[in-house]
């Protein structure tokens, strides 16, 4: 899979990132020459229409009215929104020239505590970034083949994030372990829209879904839930395994237990989030795991 | 700190840099290892990203704000940042000063 990257920036340890990274679907990855944001989202896709474009950029590099509100000069709301529709125009007019178009949503400009309280007034830097964003993620929720990605959880996934240093050696406004972190939501959503991603969910029970083993201990005592730090993972981790069946993903059991027993736990136990019907299949028995894995598949 | 510490470090900002690296292009952790300079494995990028990453180590070690790449003496810094050996000498005179 080719991926061009698109941005304002220095963008080459994301690209180098996306070429390294070993996860399917293995790709080559390239980013814009420094500097030709607009020129490049004009443009067609150097590797051609089958590839994946991904255009990351910072909110003052690809909004100009941006650079005015932090600069602190008066600057209205409908000017930025009028900025943003104008790179809205080029990014839509990009996803008609490649299979698939991933735009990260803009950070805030700067690291630190910002102006404190006054960030969220109606004027202020955050509140004003947040309705720029939500602008981006409506005007590109038209287009059938583009995306916006969150670009916070990457900045979440690195210590430190930001690096001055990094920004006025290499014109790269984020650490490394974003770029990673960055290139890993690429590669996933890439996965998702060719559909690759994941389609069952294969756990055991004692110790997995539950704190405890049910043949010792009866499913009674089991730790879900309750005023239990053990029992609350437990049960959070449930939680998180049923939205991802709410989201299509099946889920199934194999187990070395008593049949009977574990289902009786499964149906009975008050605090139990998954119930019977969340799972597509189970083989809970005393017979080889791997063997049961692959008869239930 | 000393030159085993600090070549830890070093080598620490190695294995992240291996991961933007295919796998037949890894980077070897020895001292002698030529990273930067002529014959050397990094071009600019990654040596910018190999020294902020031991910079940063360090200042969360120490405390202590060292600097390893002067842009005004970046041709008289290429010697010192050679290979992990010559980084680990700079790094220890450097944390003592």
């Amino acid at each position: 899979m080719d991926i061009f990257v698109i941005s304002d920036f220095n963008a080459d340890l994301v690209s180098r990132h996306l070429s390294a990274d070993r996860t399917a679907p293995s790709s080559k990855a390239l980013a814009c020459p420094y500097g030709q944001l607009y020129q490049s989202l004009s443009a067609p896709p150097p590797m051609g229409s089958d590839s994946v474009v991904f255009v990351w950029t910072r909110p003052e590099g690809a909004i100009s009215e941006w650079q005015s509100q932090l600069d602190g000069r008066p600057t209205q709301m409908e000017d930025l929104l009028a900025g943003v529709d104008l790179f809205c125009d080029a990014v839509v007019a990009q996803a008609g020239k490649c299979r698939l178009l991933l735009v990260a949503s803009w950070l805030p400009s700067q690291a630190g505590r910002g102006l404190g309280m006054l960030d969220w007034s109606p004027d202020g830097n955050a509140s004003r970034l947040a309705q720029m964003n939500l602008r981006l993620a409506q005007r590109l929720s038209q287009v059938k083949n583009a995306f916006v990605l969150d670009a916070q959880k990457w900045i979440d996934a690195a210590q430190p994030a930001r690096d001055s240093k990094f920004w006025y050696l290499a014109k790269t406004p984020f650490t490394e372990g974003v770029h990673k972190a960055a290139s890993a939501d690429v590669k996933a959503a890439i996965r998702g829209v060719t559909g690759q991603t994941r389609k069952l969910i294969i756990v055991d029970l004692d110790d997995t879904l539950w704190g405890g083993i049910v043949g010792d201990d009866g499913w009674q005592n089991l730790k879900i839930g309750g005023h239990d730090p053990i029992g609350e993972a437990h049960a959070d981790f449930q939680r998180a395994l049923l939205s991802l069946n709410h989201r299509g993903i099946a889920l199934a059991v194999v187990s070395k237990n008593t049949e009977s027993t574990a289902l009786e736990s499964i149906d009975q136990h008050p605090e139990m989030i998954l119930r019977r019907k969340n799972f597509a299949g189970w083989r809970i028995n005393w017979n080889d795991k791997a063997g049961n894995i692959v008869e239930l598949v | 700190m000393d030159i085993p510490t600090a070549l830890d470090v070093i080598y620490q900002a190695i294995d992240s840099l291996n991961e933007l690296r295919a796998a037949d292009d890894q980077i070897e952790k020895s001292i002698s290892v030529m990273l930067a300079g002529e014959g050397g494995v990094l071009d600019s990028l990654g040596l910018i990203t190999l020294t902020l990453a031991v910079e940063r180590r360090i200042a969360q070690m120490t405390g202590k704000q060292i600097i390893l790449l002067h842009e005004s003496d970046y041709d008289a810094n290429m010697s010192h940042l050679a290979t992990p050996q010559t980084i680990a000498e700079l790094i220890v005179e450097r944390a003592s000063a």
